[in-house]
């Protein structure tokens, strides 16, 4: 007997953003629409609930700080249009927050797929919280999936961004728990002989193998 | 977005820079003002067709 198992297909880290064009808020937008900057691409599980509200009045506060990173940010729900407008306007009323950013109607949830978004054995008709890190040249370089239950923590994803794009800066990678202006791990050496030296080349070492230096 | 390309053809950058708006907005705006014949795209530079003219003298 042949058992089917469905499962969900994820986007890879280092792998290319799947491509898609979508009905949003602020028109019809493809993937290459963003090319040329980095793009949080984010999906919430239905609009006019409680979790996600709080959720896009948080994504509004860091909208200005992501911004100044050159990050764009896109929300997508398997929702209508109408349902994001209204909950839009719902959300400035009630609040006073204004939401700037395009949120995608994924009615047919063909992006939802693409992204691995649905996860059913925490629904089959909702996506899931994920996040999407992706990089100028449209390459995934991160990914945050968060359950139905628990809301997102902004600090993180701004964090995030930041990391990367030391990264890509300065050719370097971060520590647990990194920080703007903390030391940032000089890539370890990939020989003996490299090994050798890395201890005199005046960097912070642990050892050989965990050296930081400021940037 | 019209009357950015007023002057002469222009990319998505120059119409984003001269407007204000987002990048992503301006690459697809653009694109559904070629696709109503308002403007048209070489490579990456789009211009005011003469119904964009049209258009833009008509709102002004």
């Amino acid at each position: 007997m042949v058992e089917v198992v469905e499962t969900t297909g994820l986007p890879r880290l280092g792998g290319p953003a799947p491509d898609f064009v979508a009905q949003t808020t602020q028109g019809t937008l493809t993937l290459d629409d963003f090319r040329g900057r980095w793009l949080v691409l984010f999906s919430h599980p239905a609009d006019f609930t409680p979790v996600c509200t709080t959720e896009f009045i948080a994504f509004a506060e860091i909208y200005d700080e992501l911004q100044k990173r050159g990050v764009d940010l896109l929300g997508l729900s398997i929702d209508s249009v109408f349902s994001h407008i209204a909950w839009l306007r719902n959300i400035e009323e009630k609040t006073g927050v204004e939401i700037p950013f395009p949120i995608i109607a994924d009615l047919n949830k063909v992006v939802a797929n693409a992204y691995g978004m649905i996860h059913p054995d925490q629904s089959n008709t909702e996506a899931v919280r994920c996040v999407f890190i992706i990089d100028p040249n449209q390459i995934v370089r991160a990914m945050l999936y968060y359950p139905l239950s628990t809301g997102r923590n902004m600090d993180e994803i701004v964090r995030l961004i930041d990391a990367l794009q030391t990264t890509d800066k300065h050719n370097v990678a971060t520590a647990a728990n990194w920080r703007p202006g903390d030391p940032v791990i000089v890539p370890p050496p990939l020989t003996q002989e490299g090994a050798q030296e890395r201890l005199t080349e005046g960097y912070d070492c642990t050892d050989w193998y965990l050296c930081r230096k400021k940037v | 977005m019209l009357s950015a390309l007023e002057e002469g053809p222009g990319s998505p950058e120059e119409v984003a820079e001269k407007t204000g708006m987002s990048l992503f907005r301006v690459r697809s705006g653009l694109r559904e003002l070629s696709y109503a014949g308002l403007v048209e795209v070489t490579g990456e530079r789009y211009e005011l067709t003469e119904k964009g003219a049209e258009s833009l003298r008509d709102a002004q």
